[in-house]
This record gives C-alpha cells, sequence and structure tokens, in this order.
C-alpha cells in the first residue's frame, strides 16, 4: 500500500511529464486497438461473405479438383437429385446445392472478358448462398429462363444492362466451344470481388445443356445449422461418401488465413517498433526519475525501507504509467475504431485490384475483446520492461552515498 | 550502567578511496540510553562517517560497533535494514521529507514498515507525535507549504514516532536559522526527556554544543580526549 501511494503521487508530481511519456505509449497502443480492429473488421466481413457467396460451410470436388490451377470440366461428376437429398438427411438438416463451374468468355458488343461461368439451382442454391437474392437490379434466376445474371463491376467493364444481350461461350466437356445469347435478367452487387467482378450465374440446367453434361456438377455445397459443428458434419460426410473430398469452409479460406497472418505479423512488427520506442521514453522517464529522487530513495532506505520495496515503487511507477498509457490508448483506439466503422474504411482506393480479400466496398473494423485486453497487457509489460533497469538502481544504490552526494 | 548501553563502538577504523582518506582512525565511544550527545568537530573529521556507521548505514573497516548488544559487523544487509527499521531514527540536516506525502504521511512512513499498526494506529500516533513537536493543525500539509524549521519539526516527529533506542541527527540545524536551530535542538531535549530515546547529534554550531549533555570531539578521524 505504500509502495503503491507512492508511485500514485509520484506520477502526480510531475504530472505534465507523466501524461507526455505515457501519451507516446498510447499513442502506438491506439494504433493497436486500431489496427487489429481493422483486421478483426476484415476477418469478419471477410468470413460472411465466403460463407454467404462462395465456400458456404462446406464443399465437397471430385478428388484433385483444388490442386488444378484453372479447375474445369475434367473433375466433374454426376450429382443425381438423390445423391443431394441423402446428403441433406446424413448431415442432420443442412441444406445442399449442386454447382457446375466453368470458365468462359462474356461477349457485349466490341467488349469481351474471361469470367467463370456458374450453374447454379435457383431453387436450391437460395437455401445455401445468398448470391442469388443480391441484386442491385433486375430478377433473379429461375429454372425455366435461359438468362444469365452478373456482376455489377463485370456488367460494368462490359458496358452491359439489364434486358441487353450478351454471347456467353464455354468449352463443353468433350472440348467443343459452345456459345449461347443470353439476355442479362439481374445485375448482382454482393461485395464479394469474386462474384461481382469475374462471375456470370446461369440455370444449372442451362449449364449442363452447355457443358454437356447432364447431372453433371464440380462441386456440392452445404451449409448446416451452425457453422461450429461444419467440422464434425464434413468428417461425417466424408466418411459416408468417401468418393469425394470434403472441406470445410475454414480449409477452403486457407490463403485468406495466410494472408491476414501474414498481415497481423507485419502489423504486429511495425507497432512494437512503435511501442518500444514509447518504451524508451518511459524508461528516459524513469531514469530522470530515480536521479531525481536520490537523496529521497537514500532516506528510506535510512528509514528502514529494503531495496525490493524501493524497487518495488518505481516498477509501480511504470506500471501505474502504462496502465495509464494502456487505458487512454484502448480509449481512444476504441473512438477511432467506432468513428471509423460508422462509414467503413473504403475499398474503392484499391479498384479492382485483387489484395486477396473478399470485399470491395469497404473494410467495417470492428472492436473485439481481445484485441483490449492484448493491448492493454503489452502496454503494461512494456512500462514495466522500461521501468526495470532504473527500478532496480534504484533499489542496488549506496545508502550513504544518495543521502551525502545525491549519487546512487 | 553496562544494562543501559545503547552504542558501544570499538577501535572503529575506517577508509575511503581505497584507504586514501581516513575518515575514522580507532574511535572508541559508548552512549547510554536516554543520552544526549553531540559529536563536534570541523568539515572532514569524521562526524558523519561515524554517525553513518552508528546508524548501520556503513559498516568499519576494522573494530567493532554494537547498538544494544548486537554486533553490527556480523549482520547482513538484511538485518541492518531491520535494524533500522525498528531501533534508529534518523534526522538529516536537508530534512528529507517525502515530498508527495503531507507531514502526517510522512510521519507515518515508518509504521507502515513495521509490523503491529493498522492503519487508524497509525494515524493516531502520528498525530499524537506532531502534535508533541507542536504541529497541531498542519498535518495535512505538504513540505512545500511548511517553513524550514516546521519541515526539521516533521522529520523529528519521524524519526521519533516508532519509539526508536537512537536517534541520529546529522547536522540537524545547519539548514535552519539560529532561532529555529536552537527550538529544534530544545525540542529534540523535550522528546528525549518525554521518550527516553538516546541522542546523538552532530554539529560545530557553538550554540548547539551548549545544550547538549556530552560533547565528543572528533579531530582528524579521532576522538580528542
Amino acid at each position: 500500500m505504500t509502495a503503491i501511494r507512492l508511485a500514485y503521487r509520484n506520477l502526480l508530481r510531475n504530472k505534465r511529464r507523466s501524461i507526455l511519456t505515457s501519451l507516446a505509449l498510447a499513442i502506438a497502443m491506439m494504433m493497436m486497438v486500431f489496427a487489429f480492429g481493422m483486421l478483426d473488421g476484415m476477418e469478419e466481413q471477410s468470413i460472411r461473405n465466403f460463407i454467404s457467396y462462395d465456400y458456404a460451410h462446406m464443399k465437397a470436388y471430385l478428388p484433385g479438383y483444388l490442386e488444378e490451377d484453372f479447375p474445369g470440366l475434367d473433375h466433374a461428376f454426376t450429382v443425381p437429385e438423390s445423391l443431394l437429398t441423402l446428403i441433406e438427411k446424413e448431415s442432420n438438416g443442412a441444406t445442399v446445392t449442386a454447382r457446375l463451374e466453368m470458365s468462359g468468355v462474356v461477349i457485349h458488343g466490341s467488349e469481351e472478358t474471361f469470367v467463370r461461368v456458374v450453374g447454379v439451382d435457383p431453387k436450391r442454391d437460395k437455401e445455401v448462398f445468398e448470391t442469388l437474392e443480391t441484386l442491385s437490379g433486375g430478377v433473379t434466376l429461375s429454372d425455366d429462363k435461359e438468362v444469365a445474371l452478373i456482376g455489377d463491376r463485370l456488367a460494368r467493364d462490359l458496358k452491359i444492362d439489364i434486358g441487353e444481350m450478351a454471347t456467353l461461350m464455354v468449352r463443353s466437356a468433350p472440348g467443343a466451344l459452345n456459345p449461347r445469347m443470353l439476355p442479362i435478367a439481374g445485375i448482382l452487387r454482393t461485395g464479394h470481388p469474386k462474384v461481382d467482378q469475374f462471375s456470370v450465374y446461369v440455370p444449372l440446367s442451362l449449364a449442363r445443356e452447355m457443358a454437356l453434361l447432364p447431372d453433371g456438377a464440380t462441386e456440392i455445397a452445404v451449409l448446416t445449422k451452425s457453422k461450429s459443428t461444419s467440422p464434425e458434419v464434413t468428417a461425417y460426410l466424408a466418411k459416408v461418401l468417401p468418393e469425394l473430398e470434403w472441406h470445410t469452409w475454414v480449409a477452403l479460406a486457407k490463403d485468406f488465413y495466410s494472408m491476414i497472418r501474414f498481415k497481423r505479423y507485419g502489423q504486429a512488427v511495425m507497432l512494437g517498433i512503435l511501442a518500444l520506442m514509447a518504451a524508451v521514453g518511459i524508461a528516459n522517464t524513469m531514469v530522470m526519475s530515480v536521479h531525481e529522487r536520490t537523496r529521497e530513495i537514500g532516506a528510506l532506505r535510512a528509514l528502514g525501507f529494503t531495496p525490493r520495496l524501493i524497487s518495488r515503487i518505481f516498477m509501480l511507477e511504470g506500471t501505474m504509467l502504462g496502465l495509464a498509457a494502456g487505458i487512454t490508448g484502448v480509449i481512444l483506439g476504441c473512438i477511432l475504431t467506432a468513428w471509423s466503422a460508422i462509414d467503413g474504411w473504403s475499398m474503392e482506393r484499391y479498384g479492382d485490384m485483387d489484395i486477396g480479400v473478399p470485399i470491395r466496398d469497404a473494410i467495417y473494423p470492428t472492436i473485439q475483446p481481445g484485441s483490449i485486453a492484448f493491448s492493454l497487457v503489452i502496454a503494461v509489460l512494456l512500462a514495466l520492461f522500461a521501468s526495470w533497469g532504473s527500478a532496480r538502481m534504484a533499489g542496488r544504490g549506496q545508502v550513504v552515498r544518495a543521502l551525502r552526494e545525491g549519487k546512487l | 550502567m553496562e544494562n543501559n548501553l545503547v552504542v558501544q563502538a570499538k577501535d572503529v577504523v575506517k577508509t575511503y578511496d581505497e584507504g586514501r582518506v581516513q575518515a575514522l582512525n580507532g574511535v572508541n565511544l559508548d552512549v547510554v540510553s536516554a543520552s544526549f550527545i553531540a559529536l563536534a568537530g570541523p568539515s572532514g573529521s569524521g562526524k558523519t562517517t561515524l554517525l553513518n556507521i552508528i546508524g548501520a548505514l556503513d559498516i568499519p573497516d576494522s573494530g567493532s560497533v554494537g547498538i544494544e548488544g548486537r554486533n553490527l559487523e556480523s549482520m547482513k544487509e538484511k538485518e541492518r535494514t531491520t535494524l533500522r527499521r525498528e531501533r534508529i531514527g534518523f534526522i538529516f540536516q536537508q530534512f528529507n521529507l517525502v515530498p508527495v506525502l503531507t507531514a502526517r504521511e510522512n510521519v507515518e512512513l515508518p509504521l507502515e514498515i513495521l509490523p503491529g499498526f493498522d492503519r487508524a494506529a497509525r494515524k493516531k500516533t502520528a498525530l499524537e507525535m506532531l502534535s508533541l513537536v507542536g504541529l497541531e493543525g498542519l498535518e495535512n500539509r505538504f513540505p512545500n507549504k511548511l517553513s524550514g524549521g516546521q519541515q526539521q519539526r516533521v522529520a523529528v516527529a519521524r524519526a521519533l514516532v516508532k519509539s526508536p533506542a537512537i536517534i541520529l541527527a546529522d547536522e540537524p540545524t545547519a539548514n535552519l536559522d539560529s532561532e529555529n536551530g536552537m527550538a529544534i535542538v530544545d525540542l529534540m531535549k523535550k522528546m528525549r526527556d518525554e521518550l527516553g530515546s538516546a541522542f546523538i547529534l552532530s554539529s560545530h554550531d557553538p550554540r548547539v554544543l551548549e545544550r547538549v549533555e556530552r560533547v565528543v570531539q572528533l579531530v582528524d578521524g579521532r576522538i580528542d580526549q
């Protein structure tokens, strides 16, 4: 209690110096909370987009499909309705759909571009993905109409609008080019660049007809009742249907997770350097504090304070400085994060560039309790580390010299 | 008489700078309880060094020092710290109050590191001590809001609050004007009368030396008989 009171009062003795010293660390902590908030927000949105528009909770392919640079119809397989019903039954009420994905070219006037053509079962797909319902205009797909949906960025690049005709050309399974003139029924705007910029969606029946693959599909997507159960359901389905390769959404997003991990490391290094610089400031303040108080230290030792108690006073000062900086930094970081989350961190600056994140409009940073706790712990540990040397010096000084000469 | 000895120094030798400076050269000194004595002598005569050794802040190169029968040379640093905490009080020339604590908190400080004093007991004892040294009503002032004389009174209260066997006062009046200086000496003498601690002062001020019961004259690290 004595040490805490002395440490606290000594910090208040030089208010301006204490504030300035802790401010540097507070700024580093603010940046840490904000940076992690950005990454957490990015991760949350990405997971949502992956599940809603791309991976569902799990997918099944023929073995080797994902190893191909340009996976195509070589790895298509027959998916009768009965198989989907069986999977639904075995996966305890999950929703299931089949998709047939192939490479193709879409042409409108003088514009043409390579795309991924995705054949979807309109009825089943809506139970698993949100893609077909995320329209910025027009109507969605139905089984009985030979129409296409395209992403809004693709529509912009092709200079095509709803109701206009586009030529979609795919290479069928036997290898022949198969063109088809299709009206654009609707334009998708999901926020997932892969969908909005590179994809054309057609009814599964039409895709199968163009690929010359009756009942063919390249993947089966499953949405379980909860994403947390997907590993168990995946493992179970892999046993029930071992001829297919089953992957959870986490496994499918492994490149994304590597990228996020790399970004976290990178940011941690940058922020670590910033925090270390702030810690040097604390170390400097603590050394100054010890030198200013040598006679006081000597007097306390003469009164019977142990070297350990003297050191503890200075360690506590550093800890309080770090805690104050950490709390200030966390509060500022939360304010900055919350403010940035109002309109989001615009991705427009990256244009059409693929930065490996399934988000195209804006990243909305989030505040995670883990990041706050981490920042506080880092601030306190850095402050402890920074004050350790001066605390040791204060405890080890010679009493007589401290009293007589004011030196330790 | 032997039973009342609180300090017994025998042939104490202390050198600095690897033996080049001879601070004490065979000092013998006995102090009984409730003494009020002064170490006198010019600067460099060894007054402060002797006080530091008696106060367990330093150890002699040779000779022996006993405090209430316990030999300092055989004590470890931790034991000397405990001895200071429990049995020795210090009054410094520059007061050395903790500037971030009030007068009462400064006086409470020695009790905070002693067992057996809860918060209420500490406060009560400190207030009583401040009252004894004439600082009633100034308990909540910080040192920078007190005069030099008042600060030294706080220092006296701080030294006495734990009822030590020995009080060591190194030039306690040197930073005070003569009126305040003599008032502090008189106060210390009064406290000695009330509490029975032995006071050992160092000073070269003749007016201080007139007020003590015994003057031990130090010259070049020796006691001048």
